[in-house]
């Protein structure tokens, strides 16, 4: 975040941190119910992307659990699945105070002249 | 340059759509293999192409397979983005007929290097190979 910060400013940063936690509740929300339907396939295709987006913005707590979810769900593993997916929502609120905090901070930054 | 963007995901749109706009490129931007083969297949469409690999509906691994197949009139220059990091992965991708391949996540200037690359290549195939050879390494 920080190269991305130095290539297009702190403006662009800000945006793109309520892109991704506007991207982190829909994942959220769309695997909620498709963990309380089953959906391993769902699950795996959301949680990739997820997991992508994480990894290039360095929220690295988020990106591993992501990681972990996927193997186990096309290993066809619904239990551990779901359990992941409960801890995900946790650490994801986490994340979103700490985002929250640091686009805060950007935000008080003098403009790029 | 005009350069197509084929990637669904919302953050790699937006990072790679201002990274590209602010290094000069015209961005096409799709989230479907279809719609990137539809834009590849016209006749003024880009010859330079970033494709995600996963994408609802075609692959972009498929794109490069119809694209190598003839299915546009010039040469497209095709670069995998792609969290799939294995060996086995790249070897996949570039048998498709990617011509390079980058992993997830990606660093922007390592990016920019390699669509310059592309650019070079693109420019040999309708140049002499002298004057190709007379250009700077990078802008």
């Amino acid at each position: 975040m920080d190269q991305l910060k130095q290539d297009l400013g702190a403006k662009f940063v800000v945006d793109l941190v309520h892109t991704f936690l506007d991207h982190l509740a829909a994942t959220l929300t769309v695997v909620a119910a498709a963990s309380a339907t089953g959906n391993l396939g769902i699950i795996a295709k959301e949680i990739h992307s997820l997991k992508g987006s994480s990894r290039q913005l360095d929220v690295e707590v988020i990106g591993t659990i992501c990681e972990q979810i996927e193997i186990l769900a096309k290993e066809n593993k619904l239990r551990e699945v779901q359990l992941l997916i409960k801890r995900l929502e946790e650490e994801s609120k986490a994340v979103r105070r700490v985002l929250s905090a640091y686009i805060e901070g950007l935000s008080d930054e003098p403009p790029v002249q | 340059m005009r350069v197509l963007v084929a990637e669904d995901n919302p953050i790699f749109q937006v990072i790679l759509e201002t990274l590209l706009r602010d290094w000069g490129y015209d961005v096409v931007l799709v989230s479907q293999g279809e719609d990137a083969l539809e834009v590849l297949q016209a006749a003024d469409g880009p010859q330079l192409a970033i494709l995600d690999w996963f994408m609802p509906g075609m692959t972009g691994m498929e794109v490069c397979r119809r694209v190598r197949a003839g299915v546009t009139s010039r040469y497209v220059y095709m670069l995998l983005l792609t969290g799939r990091s294995q060996s086995g992965d790249v070897v996949s991708g570039m048998e498709a007929g990617a011509d390079d391949y980058l992993t997830k996540p990606f660093n922007a200037q390592e990016l920019r290097v390699r669509l310059y690359a592309g650019r070079r290549v693109l420019t040999s195939l309708g140049r002499p190979q002298q004057e190709v050879c007379a250009q700077p390494a990078c802008p």
